[in-house]
C-alpha cells in the first residue's frame, strides 16, 4: 500500500512521540484494523529505525577513533617523555619570540568568544512572539532575530547584544551591554564577560581588563577571566 | 562545561560536547562497571560509547529538559541500563548504584538494537545520494525542523525541504522494494 505524505507527517509525529493522545489512539487504531496500513507503517518505521541506528554507528566510530588516538597517546607517553625536551626547547624559542608576532586580538577573541545559550525558550515557549527571536537564534539566524528582541527587558537586551557580536557590531554590543553590566538582573555577570570582549574587539584592551578584574571575583566567570588575562598578558 | 553549555555545544552539532563527555566520563564509568559487574574492560567502553551516543541523542530529542539530574548521573544510568540489557542476555542480575530505571522505549535505550531487515536498509542507504543523507540525519537523527533543515542546506524555504525530504524517502524505499523483490 501507498502512503500518502500526510500519512508520513503522521507517522514522523508519531515515531518522534509528538502526538496527541487521540491522534495518537486513532492512529494506533487504525493499524490494528486495517492490516494493509499496518504493514506499510511498519515498514516505513523500520526505515527510520535504520536511518538512526546508521547516525547512531557513525558517531560511536567517531568515539572509538577518538579511544584509538587517546590510547595510542598513552603507550607512546615514554616517547613523549623525550620529545618533551625537545619541545620544550622548541617552546623556550618561541616564547623568545612571542613579544614581537603570534596571538592577535582576533585570536584570543576566537578563542574565549563561545555564545550564550538560549536559557529563554523553554519559559516563553507559549508566547509565539516572544519565542520567535529565540528560536532564530537558536538556528544562528541572528540577523533575522536581531531586530525582534525587545529592549524592554534584561533578557531582550542581551540577546540582542548577542546577535550584533555574531554580526562584528561590536560598538552596539558594547553600548548595550554597558547598560546591562550596570543594572541588576540575571544578566549582569554575563554581561560583563560579554562586555569584556566586545570592548577586546574594539581594542580597548584597558577597559576589557577593568571588566575581567571584575570578573575574577565572580564563581562562574573566574576561571575564564583568569585565562584571558593571562592571554592578554602576553600581548604586552 | 556547565548543563547549559554541554546542550547548546549539542544543538550546535558541535563535536567538542561529544568529546568532552567521553573524555570527562570514560575512567570512572569503566573503572565502576568493571567493580561491580566483572565485565571485561572491551565491554565497558563498548557499553560507555553507547551510552554517550544515547545521551548526545535524547538531548537532541528534546528528552533531556526537565530530569533534574547531573549529567554524571545520568550518562551513568544509560550506561548501567545498556550493560544490564546485554548482561541480561547472558541471564546475569545485578544491582547497584545508578538504579534509576530509564523506560527503554522513552529514553531510546534500543537505538543501537536493530533487526536483520533495519540492518539491510542500512546498506541501502549508504548507496543514497549525500544530499538525501544528510538531509534524512537532519531529520530523523539530528531531530531539526524542516525550517532549520532549509537554512542549513540552503532551500529556498521549508517546503523545498519538505519535498526534498518525500523525494529521498521514496527512493530509499523504492531501493527497498527492489531488494525485496
Amino acid at each position: 500500500m501507498e502512503l500518502s505524505e500526510e500519512d508520513i507527517e503522521i507517522i514522523d509525529l508519531y515515531v518522534k512521540d509528538q502526538l496527541g493522545d487521540e491522534s495518537k489512539n486513532h492512529f494506533e487504531s487504525r493499524m490494528t484494523e486495517d492490516h494493509d496500513f499496518g504493514n506499510s507503517v511498519y515498514e516505513y518505521i523500520n526505515v527510520i529505525k535504520a536511518i538512526r541506528f546508521r547516525e547512531a554507528t557513525l558517531l560511536k566510530e567517531k568515539l572509538t577513533t577518538l579511544e584509538s588516538t587517546q590510547s595510542k597517546k598513552k603507550s607512546h607517553q615514554v616517547w613523549y617523555a623525550a620529545a618533551a625536551i625537545s619541545l620544550l626547547l622548541a617552546v623556550f624559542i618561541i616564547f623568545q619570540n612571542l613579544n614581537t608576532t603570534d596571538t592577535s586580538i582576533d585570536d584570543l577573541y576566537a578563542q574565549h568568544f563561545q555564545h550564550y545559550p538560549n536559557i529563554e525558550q523553554t519559559i516563553t515557549r507559549s508566547d509565539g512572539a516572544v519565542a520567535e527571536p529565540y528560536r532564530l537564534y537558536d538556528l544562528a539566524a541572528y540577523q533575522a532575530a536581531l531586530p525582534l528582541f525587545s529592549e524592554e527587558t534584561p533578557a531582550g537586551v542581551f540577546y540582542k547584544a548577542q546577535c550584533f557580536m555574531a554580526l562584528e557590531q561590536f560598538d552596539q554590543s558594547t553600548k548595550l551591554l554597558s547598560t546591562l553590566a550596570s543594572t541588576e538582573s540575571k544578566y549582569t555577570v554575563p554581561s560583563k564577560w560579554y562586555l569584556a570582549l566586545s570592548l577586546l574587539k574594539s581594542n580597548d584592551i584597558e577597559k576589557s581588563k577593568a571588566y575581567l578584574e571584575q570578573l575574577e571575583e565572580e564563581a562562574d566567570y573566574q576561571r575564564k577571566a583568569k585565562d584571558l588575562l593571562q592571554d592578554l598578558s602576553k600581548l604586552d | 562545561m556547565y548543563f547549559e553549555e554541554l546542550k547548546a555545544s549539542i544543538l550546535k552539532e558541535d563535536d567538542l560536547a561529544l568529546k568532552w563527555l567521553y573524555s570527562n566520563f570514560k575512567l570512572a564509568f569503566v573503572e565502576w562497571a568493571i567493580k561491580v559487574y566483572s565485565v571485561e574492560k572491551e565491554m565497558a567502553l563498548d557499553v560507555f560509547q553507547e551510552a554517550v551516543v544515547i545521551f548526545y541523542y535524547n538531548i537532541k530529542q528534546g528528552k533531556v529538559l526537565e530530569t533534574g539530574v547531573s549529567v554524571k548521573t545520568y550518562l551513568f544510568a544509560i550506561g548501567k541500563n545498556t550493560l544490564m540489557s546485554q548482561l541480561r542476555k547472558n541471564r546475569l542480575k545485578f544491582t547497584s548504584m545508578y538504579d534509576v530505571q530509564l523506560e527503554d522505549q522513552k529514553w531510546n535505550l534500543g537505538l543501537f538494537e536493530v533487526d536483520d531487515d533495519q540492518h539491510r536498509i542500512v546498506k541501502l542507504i549508504d548507496t543514497l545520494g549525500s544530499i538525501c543523507r544528510q538531509l534524512l540525519r537532519l531529520f530523523y537523527f539530528d531531530n531539526n525542523s524542516m525550517e532549520a533543515i532549509a537554512i542549513k542546506m540552503k532551500y529556498k524555504n521549508e517546503n523545498v525541504a519538505k519535498t526534498q525530504k518525500m523525494r529521498c524517502l521514496k527512493e530509499l524505499k523504492q531501493l527497498v522494494v527492489k531488494r525485496n523483490t
